[in-house]
């Protein structure tokens, strides 16, 4: 037989091992003797994955946990007119908004429950909003720094996800098991399908202030309530715009290649049906699509008579614009829809040339209640929000608006079912919207609340309203439903 | 090893064998085998057999072809091979390897090709019958033992104490008898053994050629390619020698080492004969 | 022809990018020998930098783990605070805004030299692409967590603008003088990694450590340093790239991520070897996608397949098969040595304690706990599947999401409107992905290793494509409506709102939760057994040697189809499940990519074992792992983040995966015990000894 022989080789992990054959069988049943080395670098990651942990936790002002233990509070700025004594309730009591509904109104003196807000935003992610929590969080302060909402305190209880649809579903499930959270209000989300599945009319009926995003169009949505119209309500006063005011007979129409495109080829289809049929060359431009020119050449823009881009991302607006200009279509007149009316676009010069822009919010430079918002962010020392985290803003205001209205009808602190009804009952001015703006639209179209699409246009470096704020009678989209 | 035991195992495989194959005759035959990759020719029109009963031996200087040779029968080589191979009567050219097993043509690797993540045991039992499709489900849904020729090989090879253990595990001689083991398990006719003494020292490979001999004295049949004379020299039947991807002689032990062409190409060459 | 001039010549933008991309991956497998995945999250890191040097000033620091932070929890006081930005004036001019962004993309590449890959030199392919995915995950949440989801303000682009407004006619066709610029630039960046690779001695020193890393430290070349200049390069063309591209396609947190797939296929297409062909082949790549586009346009019966996404792809996988061969070379580099696939005994007792526990915690845990456990448990089907697939048989597979978005439509398909009921909707599901699991292993026949993965994952792009997009065979409706009736049988419903009598009142009801546990319970019984089984068996001699698994007689092309085909059914069960827990499923353009994230928490979990796929579970999309962790911290926006470092920190450290590191520990343990009752007997041996030698005589 050879002889014995060991040698020390490679083992599992980062051990190493001595082999050895034809070891005594007696005693041990392992015949190696293990050397672990490097154990400790081991030690050392856990404990940097810990502290990259913990500093996230001590690096925001986290108000809570997406696990459903303590409810959070918010920290109710002192507030220099309420004359209530209101206790700011940091701690992490549970909070008591289990008030009975008929408690007497009590004198000035008295501090009132507070409402909570339950509220969803999209945190992580390829698609998340971070700082729409702390633009929520910074009007929720400045509402209960004046006086709340008639008297009650805000309670902002946020839930936050991530890209996959399950810590969406996990926020909305929490919701609608919490009885103490008769509304939730939707900053941002990527996949609404399963918040809708759970906290709508087919789950725990709970009414929902706030938009969804990407999966379901917005304009759908009973229960669903919000300012902003959704793209299919502003595809229509787009073409409208488009085919009546400006007569174009053809027009290319950019659209997203997803299910929300599909669906708003369809809806721009039937409305140009509707307004004397005009021709219409769609163009379906993929998100990993690395340049618009070609897409644009194959819209046939030269030869239309407009172009409509329809693709609810903002990073799809200057692309478009520099394109044109490339294939020296610049002239052709262009719409959008609102997405492309942040700041930093009026700013960067490219926004020069759209012809028109409809929107359903306060982008007009010039307005006092676009102002008011700014003044809110720069008072708490943020920066006011741009884009769509303005619009969240927005859908903040509408909020305000609603919950009064609810707790008036309710006497204190309001149901689901007093907000439903307030919802529904609202009609009023959302920053910068018409006063005859009311809810709710007509049948599925709920939650249109028969809102506004304003025609702007960058006129001298500012926005301008190029007209009347134009309410769309979504009655219009009736026939769609089949 | 007892003679009990290798006559228990292999004797009855080993009959089976002998009864298929032409009695004397050559289990396998090459005709005009030609290997090319590209414009390099690694086998050039070799012709040459495997007789029943022999070890048989291929030697030849590194460069010359034997490992290539091997590869091309077996079916590792099927866009490059010219030239038909025929196995105990069967076609087997440009046959897919794994089909080249089943016909019961197996071989062992030079750099040994062991399963390592798997036991000794396991290495052998996945060599030791074919699986077809219902074969598979079947064994999914009922289990099945392992072929009886594993525990008589590992008997045989004397490794059935470290069977559970990993061949990463074993020194280097009781790794190689795994290999073999495993060309051994599904009763081959004929085992094709590629550079075996590789990596031994010289008791090592004494001890190796021995117990090659013995596994031939009980029935199974090989064909030892090696470039180490003496081991051939020493416990071959009959030689074949390769150089450059011809053959170049063909005879008993005792022939080709006075064989000056076969001289003259050891000399020529730079390769050792230890 | 005009049209189609057209479109061939306005792709060389697009083209440009994409061949930038690539021949910046064929650079880092040339040096590193991986994949590098986190390619495009570097570009868009580095622009973003860029943005934020010349809008503001501020050069964002990425997050950074405290070290004090348990201290300054424990005391309630601030120690040491890392800033997000650091103030470094007003907004920058141009170039000096790109030297301090490069600056920095350089310092990124010694980074993640120094304390990620060198590490990984010696490691198998599969755990470099783990850690590659992790570096991407945790890049991209830095630029989210840093600047949000608003698009960046404006900035000056690099070109400058009489290049950028100019045009030149070309055979007709009027092409932005700006688009031939990108295309020239890539192309000189290609010339430059050439010209470097082939004369120069930095070029000739990286292939020899590449190829033959002792040779070359015997020739005094280090090849640590050689990597470490290579990574460095790699980065800082990464980070030009993206700032030059930046205004071209505008700048958000994914667009390079979701541009990385067709510069993966060019580079694939490359072999990973040649600059030249990995930049004329993404090219190529970008005019045959607009060229399809358009005569989809043209020839308007024609249904809308999206082949401008599908076709190049099916080229390339179809071009690698051709040149591939079934049995891998002789001195191939074998994929290395993958975490060991234990053996699997049968353990009743060890198994029933487990699902005693998850049923309990299902039936009577809170709701969030509930959620969590049933998407751990959905999940680690998931991860089973890939156990089978890469654990066992070495495939390393990118595609089983895919699978479970085909069964998930297949179950929208059978059940919800051809009302098949329910077991066997949801099996003809799992089947129909099994079918396309087949498919895949066709390439898998051919090509192995880096490739195959590549090839899996332009597959998987190919699916979605097909199945979901355009005009595609099962196009999912984003409809609020529920798409997927309730499983039940026998008259008993056990979706997730289907009444249960404990806890029935909340959502998800234990009812969905126990089905799951049961589904699980199956699954893990079939994958034990598989490993118990010859097939398994066969599976891992494959795993291991391919060559020597055939000339044993193993059928391995037979093999890898059974092990793609078991894997695509636990794929699909995984899918069905999953479109029962959701109610609806939806495909979108990064649906692709997150076919990464799954890989490398299997590979996490362990990714050779049973046990491993269930530590993998809980890992995944908000698991039980995800809820308790929330518990402890509130990772919100970190989330991602973290993830991602504990990828990468896994992969550098512990690459058999927890249950490795696991079952590493207890054998510690028993040695140890061991040894200790080994030492004792023979005290009381010899103590026995001494004392019978003094004791009294017969």
């Amino acid at each position: 037989m050879p002889p014995l022989n060991c040698k020390v080789g490679p083992g599992p992990g980062r051990a190493r091992r001595m082999f050895c054959d034809d070891l005594p069988a007696k005693g041990e049943e392992g015949d190696s003797i293990v050397l672990i080395t490097q154990s400790r670098r081991w030690l050392i990651a856990v404990c940097t994955v810990v502290a990259l942990a913990a500093a996230a936790c001590g690096g925001d002002d986290s108000d809570d946990n997406g696990g459903g233990a303590a409810p959070a509070t918010t920290t109710a700025a002192p507030a220099a007119e309420a004359p209530d004594d209101e206790p700011a309730a940091t701690t992490a009591a549970p909070a008591t908004t289990a008030a009975p509904a008929a408690e007497p109104e009590a004198p000035a003196e008295e501090s009132k429950p507070p409402i909570k807000m339950a509220v969803i935003n999209q945190e992580d992610g390829l698609y998340a909003w971070p700082e729409v929590s702390e633009n929520t969080r910074i009007f929720v302060d400045w509402i209960n720094a004046n006086g709340g909402i008639d008297g009650h305190m805000l309670e902002m209880d946020l839930c936050t996800s991530g890209d996959d649809p399950e810590s969406a579903q996990a926020c909305a499930q929490r919701f609608a098991n919490d009885d103490s959270a008769e509304f939730v209000y939707i900053a941002t989300i990527l996949n609404s399908a399963p918040v809708y599945e759970a906290l709508g009319p087919g789950g725990a009926n709970k009414p929902m202030i706030g938009q969804m995003l990407w999966d379901v169009p917005d304009s759908l949505q009973p229960g669903l309530y919000s300012t902003d119209p959704g793209l299919l309500p502003l595809a229509y006063e787009a073409i409208r715009f488009a085919v009546e005011e400006d007569g174009a007979s053809s027009l290319a129409v950019l659209v997203d290649d997803s299910d929300i495109g599909e669906a708003t080829l369809a809806v721009v289809d039937y409305f140009l049906s509707t307004l004397g049929g005009a021709t219409l060359t769609p163009v379906k431009i993929n998100m990993g699509q690395a340049d618009f020119l070609p897409a644009m050449t194959r819209a046939g823009v030269a030869d239309s008579d407009g172009l409509v881009l329809l693709i609810a991302e903002s990073a799809a607006c200057q692309p478009t614009r520099d394109a044109m200009e490339a294939l020296g279509v610049g002239d052709v007149p262009a719409y959008l829809g609102d997405w492309c009316v942040g700041e930093e676009f009026r700013t960067s010069g490219t926004a020069e040339g759209w012809r028109m822009v409809t929107g359903g919010r306060g982008a007009l430079t010039n307005d006092p209640q676009a102002q008011m918002v700014r003044d809110v962010y720069e008072a708490a020392g943020a920066e006011p929000p741009a884009g769509l985290a303005f619009a969240a803003t927005m859908n903040m205001d509408f909020l305000r608006q609603v919950l009064e209205l609810a707790v008036e009808r309710a006497g204190g602190v309001p149901t689901g079912a007093d907000v439903t009804a307030a919802a529904e009952e609202w009609s009023g001015s959302i920053l910068l919207g018409p006063d005859t703006m009311d809810c709710p639209g007509v049948g599925i179209w709920a939650s249109t609340c028969n809102s506004a699409a304003i025609v702007i246009s960058l006129q001298d470096g500012e926005w301008v309203a190029l007209e009347d704020f134009q309410l769309i009678d979504v009655a219009l989209f009736d026939p769609l439903l089949g | 090893m007892s003679a009990a035991s290798r006559a228990d195992g292999a004797g009855a495989v080993s009959a089976a064998s002998r009864a298929d194959g032409a009695g004397a005759g050559a289990v396998l035959e090459t005709e005009g085998l030609t290997v090319r990759f590209g414009g390099v020719v690694a086998v050039d029109e070799v012709s040459l057999d495997c007789r029943s009963g022999d070890l048989t031996g291929l030697i030849g200087p590194n460069g010359a072809g034997k490992t290539t040779l091997i590869d091309a029968v077996t079916g590792f080589l099927p866009g490059n091979t010219a030239g038909r191979v025929r196995f105990r009567g069967r076609d087997l050219t440009r046959m897919a390897p794994h089909r080249v097993a089943w016909a019961g043509l197996t071989r062992t690797w030079q750099s040994l090709e062991l399963f390592d993540d798997i036991s000794v045991r396991s290495n052998l039992d996945v060599a030791s019958r074919r699986l077809t499709p219902l074969g598979a489900v079947r064994d999914y849904l009922r289990g099945s033992a392992d072929a009886s020729s594993v525990d008589q090989v590992l008997e045989l090879l004397g490794l059935a104490d470290v069977a559970d253990r990993q061949p990463r595990e074993l020194s280097q001689g009781r790794r190689k008898l795994v290999g073999v083991g495993r060309a051994l398990v599904a009763g081959a006719a004929l085992v094709m053994l590629d550079e075996p003494a590789a990596g031994l020292d010289r008791a090592e490979t004494v001890w190796l050629g021995d117990r090659l001999r013995s596994l031939v004295e009980a029935g199974y049949d090989m064909l030892l390619v090696d470039h180490d004379m003496s081991l051939v020299l020493r416990v071959c039947d009959r030689i074949h020698v390769l150089e450059l991807g011809s053959l170049i002689a063909t005879g008993t032990p005792a022939e080709i080492r006075d064989d000056p062409t076969v001289v003259a190409a050891y000399l020529g060459s730079h390769g050792s004969s230890r | 022809m005009g049209p189609y001039l057209q479109q061939i010549l306005l792709s060389s933008g697009a083209g440009a990018i994409f061949a930038a991309l690539a021949i910046g991956l064929v650079l880092t497998y040339r040096s590193s020998g991986l994949i590098n995945f986190a390619h495009g999250a570097i570009a868009t890191y580095v622009a973003y930098t860029y943005t934020s040097l010349q809008s503001s000033g501020d050069l964002p620091v990425p997050p950074l783990p405290n070290p004090l932070a348990p201290v300054e929890g424990v005391f309630g006081v601030e120690i040491l605070d890392f800033p997000d930005f650091v103030d470094l004036g007003d907004g920058w001019n141009k170039w000096p805004a790109l030297a301090g962004a490069l600056a920095v993309a350089a310092l990124l590449g010694l980074a993640f030299h120094f304390l990620v890959f060198r590490a990984l030199r010696y490691q198998p392919p599969l755990t470099k692409v783990v850690a590659s995915i992790g570096l991407m995950l945790a890049l991209q949440s830095a630029v989210v967590i840093r600047f949000g989801g608003s698009r960046p303000p404006p900035i000056e682009p690099l070109l400058p603008p009489s290049v950028r407004s100019s045009t030149v006619d070309v055979l007709g066709t009027i092409v932005p003088w700006d688009r031939f610029v990108l295309l020239a630039v890539t192309l000189g960046l290609t010339a430059g990694l050439w010209a470097l690779f082939r004369w120069t001695r930095f070029g000739l020193h990286t292939r020899a450590a590449a190829e033959n890393e002792r040779y070359a430290t015997l020739m005094g070349i280090s090849a640590d340093r050689q990597a470490a200049l290579s990574w460095m390069l790699a980065a800082v063309l990464a980070g030009f790239v993206g700032i030059l591209v930046a205004p071209t396609t505008s700048l958000t947190p994914f667009n390079f991520t979701l541009f990385i797939v067709p510069a993966l296929g060019a580079a694939l297409l490359a072999r990973f070897t040649s600059f030249w062909v990995a930049a004329v082949g993404a090219v190529g790549l970008a005019m045959a996608q607009n060229v399809l586009l358009y005569a989809e346009i043209d020839h308007g019966w024609f249904p809308d397949l999206n082949l401008d996404a599908v076709l190049p792809f099916a080229v390339i996988v179809v071009a690698m098969m051709a040149r591939g061969q079934v049995l891998p070379p002789r001195g191939a580099v074998e994929t290395g040595r993958l975490p060991q696939a234990f053996p699997s005994p049968w353990r009743p007792s060890l198994a029933l304690t487990w699902v005693a526990l998850a049923a309990a915690v299902v039936i009577w845990g809170p709701f969030d706990y509930r959620a969590g456990v049933t998407n751990s448990m959905i999940g680690a089907i998931l991860a089973l599947s890939l156990v089978v697939v890469t654990g066992y048989v070495g495939q390393i597979s990118l595609a089983q999401l895919a699978f479970t978005g085909v069964a998930a439509a297949g179950l929208a398909s059978f059940g919800a409107d051809a009302g098949i009921p329910f077991p066997l909707a949801p099996l003809l599901a799992a089947l129909a992905a099994t079918a396309f699991g087949l498919l895949l292993a066709l390439p898998a026949l051919r090509v192995r290793g880096a490739s195959l993965a590549i090839a899996t994952l332009a597959s998987a792009l190919a699916i979605d494509e097909l199945l979901f997009r355009g005009d595609g065979w099962f196009r999912i409706e984003g409809n609020p409506n529920r798409s997927f009736d309730d499983p039940s049988m026998f008259g008993v419903e056990f979706g997730p709102t289907s009444s249960f009598p404990i806890n029935g009142d909340e959502i998800p009801t234990p009812a969905f939760g126990l089905f799951v546990l049961v589904v699980l319970v199956l699954a893990c019984g079939a994958v034990i057994r598989l490993r118990q089984s010859r097939l398994g068996e066969q599976m891992l001699a494959v795993r291991a040697n391919e060559r020597a698994a055939a000339a044993a007689g193993v059928n391995v092309a037979g093999v890898k189809l059974a092990a793609f085909g078991i894997a695509a059914f636990l794929a699909g069960i995984a899918g069905a499940l999953n479109g029962y827990k959701l109610g609806s499923i939806k495909i979108d353009s990064f649906s692709v990519l997150a076919n990464l994230s799954i890989l490398a928490f299997a590979y996490l979990g362990g990714i050779s074992t049973v046990t491993g796929a269930l530590y993998a579970g809980t890992l995944f999309a908000s698991g039980i792992g995800v809820v308790l962790g929330e518990e402890l911290i509130e990772l919100g926006r970190y989330e991602t983040y973290v993830a991602g470092v504990a990828l990468i920190v896994t992969a550098v450290v512990n690459p058999q995966g927890i249950d490795g590191f696991d079952r590493q520990q207890r054998e510690r343990v028993k040695r140890w015990l061991r040894r200790r009752r080994a030492r004792r007997a023979a005290r009381l041996t010899a103590a026995s000894a001494a004392a019978g030698a003094q004791g009294p005589g017969p």
